[in-house]
């Protein structure tokens, strides 16, 4: 037990370390930024979907009101950055709590409803009042541009969320999560609040890509409601964690990397076979390799667990 | 004596079928009250009133003197009162030490000391090798003594057994005797199910016989066995 | 005023009746197989295109394409039975499983629509000399009308199949019970199949019927009619497939009726709005039963 934390935990910290270089070498920061936002959003999804079993399929709207309440604060309040960050974070527990009450739906309903509601948003946020929000063109935050600065902050959310997922995993809410997916009425006679450690994960999985969207709008300068509302936002966060398997913690940082390499590989020299690609994995995942690549391999040589989590 | 848990004139209906039908029990603190009676003689839902899984259309439950009458599960749970179920239910993807673990994650004694209590539990039994392997690897018997010691870690004071013996291998229905022995030892109380009337005659202190929803005898193994009324429910139909 | 409402209601009504229908081949995959078709919409859209195409190249009609468009459909069900199935039956949570499955699905199909027929809107010319008519103090449109009065043939053909027809009766019966059916020897995978391929061939006349009620298609209105056929199941009730015209009536209306009250940006939340209501407050849908599993 006391070794493989060790291991994980020096990969966390090599891997930390080189991010931390990239802005001095010569790397596109904006490659690596958004690759860590993706490790944050595949990993924060993973808690929701991973370890509770629900799918939110809206789940974009939590990143998308992240974006927006740092660019308003900051455009139309003068706010500073870092503290409309944070606000972006409150936003997305407040969202959470407002959404609370759908967590009593089950499997598709959940899913289907979460969906609409992000339209909602979306909607309703296109439709502010543009002296606020910016009506359909958005905001812009060129004034605030400062790359180094957010691209650290971003760094900062991704380590935390990692450490996070790791954390939860061997904690007490992580196992009574574990067993209400097991079998929900056998967890409540022993003991288990079910809807209250649901609920902790479900804004547990809101606030991280609010904090997300926050420090994304400050690193791109610009917010529309098409970007922070877009459906495939929660597509593609769904098949990068699927991909390196839910339920593990290294799964979706795997996907994330992988899958975003490929994404933006394929983006860049195909546009319209991006579409095809995406949405030919989701297939493919779903009917062949549910567990992911690193679930199947655990699922394979068990021992593996002891080392990749 | 105090009575732990007292049931009065519950009553429990599904569509129109009365499930539970005035319904009175009073549980002595430290005791073994078995409950027998037919198969659908209400038995396993008089177990849901309690733990709160079912609401009861009618009636009260009270323990230690505080009503327990539409408490969640998982608050019935925290007041003391732990069960296990007719057919085991450990959670079969998650570790055999975790399944343990469950019933004490909202304690604050460190998890450490807990996982270790887990381990010495199993030990006990002679389940040691099982600690990493999970749950859906173990036999039904196996699955069954396990609820037990997760009624142990958590210190239930009531403990309601749903047929622990039924279909558990006779060497380990043994060790089930000793283990509600020692319990009762300790302080415990239990509220006991079971068809085994061998097991129910030589734990319990009182028996109380249902059929169709109601209480049709209780007392002792003689005054049981003399009682026109259960002889007509067994041999009957 | 008073116009403006009666005539949003009447063609709320027509649309309703579309919407319907619409409805019933998404809702007919669910009660049967649980399968969330979430690339109904994309489907639809490819039976737009393909009526397009078939307009161009052979200058058949939207109505003549249906006959063309609905057996190669049939086919196209039949064969996605065949690949997706078994798998999605195998799955740990087969409703969710079925649901990403076909979102990947609507991608692959948007962007082989996005390929194929580029991004530009297309129109399909009406097959009639008026394409719209005063009928009292009403304003019709044509295509809308005839649309409605073939959805309406439809809904009849299947409601005789579902009600009068041996194999329309298995249907009804792995709807209302999925054990049960096994038990009386009904084979469940062959009629998935034929469902399958039923409900698809229901996509294809809804999809033909696109380009006589709106002006131009697009690829990306797949998602609006995958949404609206979600809103008209869940208010119908899902798994119920009558129940989905009724669905598709009352949507229809809020919708025109909202169109009345409402400014035009927001005429898309109604959808939205009902949808998440409704789930919240009656799962089951308008007419459906409390269902007790547990
Ligand atoms: N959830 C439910 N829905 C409908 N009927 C139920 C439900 N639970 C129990 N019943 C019915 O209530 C009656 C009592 O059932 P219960 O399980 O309490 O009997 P039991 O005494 O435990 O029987 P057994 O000895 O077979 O375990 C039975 O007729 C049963 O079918
Ligand atoms: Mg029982």
């Amino acid at each position: 037990m006391k070794t493989y934390r060790k291991t994980t935990l020096s990969v966390i910290v090599i891997a930390t370390l080189f991010l931390a270089m990239v802005p001095v070498l010569p790397l596109s920061k904006p490659y690596f930024f958004y690759m860590m936002f993706w490790i944050t959003m595949a990993s924060a999804f993973n808690i929701i979907y991973g370890f509770v079993g629900y799918l939110p399929f809206g789940y974009v709207m939590f990143y998308g009101v992240g974006t927006y309440v740092t660019a308003v604060l900051w455009s139309r309040l003068g706010v500073p950055l870092p503290l409309a960050i944070l606000c972006s974070g409150a936003a997305g527990l407040v969202l959470s709590l407002a959404f609370a009450p759908t967590l009593r739906l089950k499997g598709i309903y959940f899913a289907i409803v979460n969906f609409a509601s992000a339209m909602v948003l979306r909607i309703v946020v296109a439709n502010l009042p543009e002296a606020w929000a910016g009506g359909s063109f958005g905001i812009s935050l060129s004034g605030a541009y400062k790359p180094l600065a957010s691209y650290y902050l971003m760094l900062a959310l991704t380590v935390a969320s990692v450490v996070v997922g790791l954390w939860l995993s061997h904690s007490r809410l992580g196992i009574a999560l574990r067993c209400i997916r097991d079998d929900e009425a056998a967890a409540a006679v022993m003991g288990i609040n079910v809807s209250m450690s649901r609920l902790k994960a479900w804004m547990l999985a809101a606030v991280i890509p609010s904090l997300a969207g926050g420090i994304e709008a400050w690193f791109t300068a610009i917010v529309d409601p098409d970007t922070s509302f877009n459906l495939m936002s929660t597509a593609k966060t769904i098949v990068y964690a699927m991909f390196g398997g839910l339920g593990t913690i290294t799964g979706p940082i795997f996907g994330a990397v992988f899958m975003y390499g490929l994404d933006d590989f394929i983006w860049g020299r195909f546009p319209l076979l991006n579409l095809l690609v995406l949405g030919v994995t989701i297939i493919f995942l779903i009917l062949f390799l549910p567990r992911g690549v690193v679930g199947s391999l655990i699922q394979r040589w068990p021992g593996l667990r002891k080392i990749i989590e | 004596m105090a009575s732990l848990l007292e049931v009065e004139n519950i009553e429990k209906s599904f569509g129109g079928l009365k499930a539970l039908d005035g319904i009175d029990l009073s549980v002595e603190e430290n005791s073994i009250t078995s409950v027998i009676g037919p198969n659908g003689s209400g038995k396993t839902t008089l177990l849901n009133c309690i733990n709160g899984i079912y609401v009861p259309e009618k009636g009260h439950v009270t323990y230690r003197g505080r009503s327990i009458l539409g408490k969640k599960p998982h608050e019935v749970a925290r007041m003391g009162i732990g069960r296990t179920f007719q057919v085991a239910r450990v959670f079969k993807k998650i570790p055999v030490v975790d399944n343990i673990l469950a019933p004490v994650l909202s304690s604050h004694r460190p998890m450490t000391d807990l996982r270790r209590e887990a381990v010495e539990l199993l030990k006990r039994v002679g389940m040691e090798k099982f600690t990493d392997g999970i749950g859906g690897d173990l036999s039904g018997g196996q699955q069954k003594l396990l609820e037990l010691l997760r009624a142990w870690i958590a210190d239930f004071d009531l403990i309601l057994l749903d047929e622990p013996f039924a279909g558990v291998h006779p060497e380990l229905k043994a060790l089930f005797f000793e283990e509600i022995r020692e319990l009762q030892r300790l302080g415990k109380t239990f509220v006991l199910i079971s068809h085994d009337m061998h097991s129910v005659y030589t734990l319990s202190d009182t028996i109380v016989v249902f059929d169709l929803g109601k209480v049709i005898a209780r007392g002792q193994q003689e005054e049981i066995q003399n009682n026109e009324r259960v002889i007509e429910a067994y041999l009957g139909n | 005023m008073f116009e403006l409402i009666l005539m949003a209601i009447v063609s709320g009504v027509l649309m309703g009746i579309i919407y319907g229908l619409i409805g019933i081949g998404m809702n007919i995959l669910y009660g049967v197989m649980r399968i969330v078709n979430f690339a109904h919409g994309e489907f639809m859209m490819l039976g737009a295109y393909l009526a397009f195409t078939l307009n161009r190249a052979f200058g058949l009609s939207s109505l003549q394409a249906i006959l063309v468009v609905m057996p190669v459909f049939f086919i196209l069900g039949v064969m996605l039975h065949a690949l997706f199935y078994n798998r999605i039956q195998q799955s740990e949570d087969p409703e969710i499983a079925s649901f990403l499955t076909f979102f990947g699905v609507s991608l692959v199909i948007t962007s082989l629509i996005l390929m194929i027929w580029k991004a530009d809107p297309r129109s399909v010319p009406l097959p009639f000399e008026k394409v719209s008519f005063f009928l009292g103090p009403v304003f019709l449109s044509t295509g809308r009308l005839v649309s409605a009065l073939i959805c309406v043939l439809a809904v009849a053909a299947i409601s005789f199949f579902l009600y009068r027809t041996y194999t329309g009766k298995a249907v009804r019966a792995i709807i209302e019970n999925r054990d049960a059916v096994s038990i009386l020897g009904i084979d469940v995978h062959r009629v998935s199949a034929l469902v399958f391929g039923i409900g698809l061939a229901i996509v294809a006349i809804t999809g033909c019927l696109v380009t006589l009620s709106f002006p131009a298609i697009t690829p990306v209105l797949g998602q609006t009619y995958t949404n609206i056929a979600f809103l008209v199941i869940v208010l119908g009730g899902l798994g119920s497939p009558l129940g989905s015209m009724l669905g598709g009536l009352v949507y229809g209306l809020a919708e025109s009726l909202s169109s009345v009250f409402l400014p035009l940006a927001l005429s898309p939340l109604v959808a939205f709005v009902i949808l998440v209501v409704m789930v919240m407050i009656r799962p089951q849908g308008l007419l459906g039963k409390v269902s007790t599993r547990i």
